[in-house]
């Protein structure tokens, strides 16, 4: 190792630019300077940027929500003006507002929950393109990297019961959604029957792929964090104290949860019709089996099992609000059957993880193509 | 346009035009393209800070200028194979000692070899720490990621390069 760092010194200063291309670079940056010949960088945020720019983001959003700006722009979907605001303006002054490292942490989860349900919004309604699924993607990452340090933290802190059930939300926050993006991505051309611009659909569903792609290596990352977790609140801290009060909260939260999934199910019945409606009752029930199999555990002392099944119960009770509500909003119909990996059993074997099947139709234009192995990229600005 | 605001910038210029080159080269693995990258780096950063923008880290905005170019044509063209890329000949600038260039020369490519295994994000964060020497701090406002973030990631292309069988015998 020591040689290749020598190697690397020795060769750096030689790698620069030739003085030939340094003076042309040179010259097209006068030539931009004086005559100002360049397009300025489109950007549909660009008047709320400059109107906002000396602004402080609470002060932006009382201007913004008494005009009622703010509150529109929560709808906005990446490529809208509005959704500089949203992002910039809304959830700005929402992370402030956070206070606690638990509040904070929550806001982060809250992130990717909402970059992953509007990623399902764009692909149904065919804005999902390269610009886009590049704003979506860059945001669901830097959420979810945010949380999985703070699970790094707690974790290292001692405060393991706290970390897993930190990462146990985030991906119970990423695995129902995936599965609904996955859904709208295999039938984008199902919800679009007239593809007159029939390369445009397909390039929707290759980008919808490769978003699809990236969530779910989302979810792996977040997977194999849990599972790891849950093992280490199992083997090594199951008699103390602490697990013992985390595994009681967690038992009411799971009941908590499952009164609100099976209210949610209630109000939404006439949209899923009685099929979707006894799967998603079935899902329910089964997650308060696991519940009870939760409490069994916790009245024989194994309370780190307990814990561990009463958030596997919380994950499944939101996972089928997410169905619920993917049906009721986007008209979608999250077939479990469908090719979704399994990321949990990926996760614990190690297995290499595979993409879903792309659309067999080719396309000319690898433009839409997502290479799997890309970083993302970050925001420019301070 | 304010003069010595034009000064400033070309200053930044001439102070972060070899970092960037590298930077670039070192994830394109291309001479050409990386000065395109470098070339192209400057000119949005102009339109970004001539709109009146304080610019509070300039040499952050640069890389994460350059970081987004990247990710932004590798994801419309098919990656090309770094095998293919490193057939270039030449990518040491010359200087009077032509038998140094060519040691250079040669070093350089061992060392594109031995980083060829990496992934993406490892090469570009041991080119950010072990080619421009960058702290960690500084990677992270780059990267927008903690500190912490970028250590573990550093530790963790570290370990990948040294499970590479060429360091493994050594």
């Amino acid at each position: 190792m020591e040689e290749f760092f020598k190697k690397l010194n020795k060769v750096k200063s030689g790698l620069r630019l030739s003085d030939r291309k340094k003076d042309e670079i040179r010259g097209s940056i006068l030539r931009a300077m004086a005559e100002g010949e360049m397009a300025p960088v489109a950007s549909p945020a660009g008047f709320w940027r400059r109107f906002l720019r000396p602004v402080p983001a609470l002060a932006a959003f009382l201007i913004l929500a008494v005009s009622g700006t703010a509150f529109a722009a929560e709808k906005s979907l990446p490529g809208e003006s509005l959704y500089w605001v949203k992002i910039n303006v809304n959830e700005k002054v929402a992370g402030t507002l956070a206070v606690s490292a638990e509040a904070k942490s929550d806001w982060q989860v809250a992130k990717v929950e909402r970059r992953l349900d509007e990623a399902a919004e764009l692909v149904t309604k065919g804005k999902l393109t390269d610009e886009t699924q590049a704003e979506v993607e860059s945001g669901l990452e830097n959420s979810a990297n945010a949380v999985q340090i703070d699970v790094d933290e707690l974790n290292s802190s001692g405060n393991v019961t706290a970390a897993a059930n930190l990462a146990s939300r985030l991906e119970s926050a990423v695995a129902s959604r995936v599965e609904v993006l996955s859904a709208v991505s295999r039938n984008v051309f199902a919800q679009r029957p007239a593809p007159k611009a029939a390369l445009s659909l397909i390039q929707t569903k290759n980008i919808s792929s490769g978003m699809v792609l990236r969530a779910q290596k989302v979810l792996q990352k977040t997977v194999e964090s849990r599972i790891k977790l849950e093992n280490k609140v199992a083997e090594t801290v199951s008699s103390s104290v602490e697990v013992k009060s985390a595994a009681e909260a967690q038992i009411r939260a799971a009941v908590k949860t499952i009164k609100e999934s099976r209210n949610y199910l209630k109000k939404n019945m006439k949209e899923l019709g009685p099929n979707a409606t006894a799967a998603v009752e079935a899902e329910i029930k089964a997650a308060e089996a696991t519940t009870k199999d939760a409490s069994a555990k916790a009245e024989a002392g194994l309370y780190g099992d307990s814990f561990n099944l009463s958030n596997g119960a919380i994950r499944a009770a939101e996972k089928t609000q997410v169905i619920v509500g993917a049906r009721a909003n986007l008209n979608v119909d999250v077939d479990e059957s469908a090719e979704i990996p399994d990321v949990e059993k990926s996760a614990t074997s190690g297995a290499a993880f595979s993409a879903p099947a792309r659309t067999n139709v080719s396309s000319s234009d690898d433009n839409t193509k997502t290479d799997t192995g890309e970083t993302q990229k970050i925001e420019i600005g301070d | 346009m304010d003069k010595s605001f034009k000064n400033e910038f070309l200053a930044a210029y001439e102070s972060h035009a070899d970092a960037i080159y590298r930077y670039c080269f070192f994830r394109v693995y291309s001479k050409e393209r990386a000065e395109e990258f470098a070339q192209e780096t400057f000119l949005r950063a102009w339109e970004y800070s001539k709109g009146g923008k304080k610019i509070e880290n300039m040499r952050a905005l640069l890389y994460r200028i350059a970081r987004n170019l990247i990710i932004d044509h590798s994801r419309k063209k098919k990656e090309e194979s770094l095998e293919t890329l490193s057939e270039e000949t030449s990518f040491i600038e010359p200087s009077s000692d032509g038998r140094l260039v060519a040691e250079r020369e040669m070093i350089l490519k061992e060392v594109m070899e031995e980083m060829k295994n990496l992934g993406d994000e490892e090469r570009e964060i041991l080119t950010m720490r072990y080619v421009e020497d960058l702290d960690p701090k500084d990677i992270a406002e780059i990267l927008g990621i903690s500190a912490n973030n970028v250590s573990v990631r550093i530790n963790r292309a570290m370990k990948r390069l040294r499970e590479s069988p060429r360091f493994r015998e050594d």
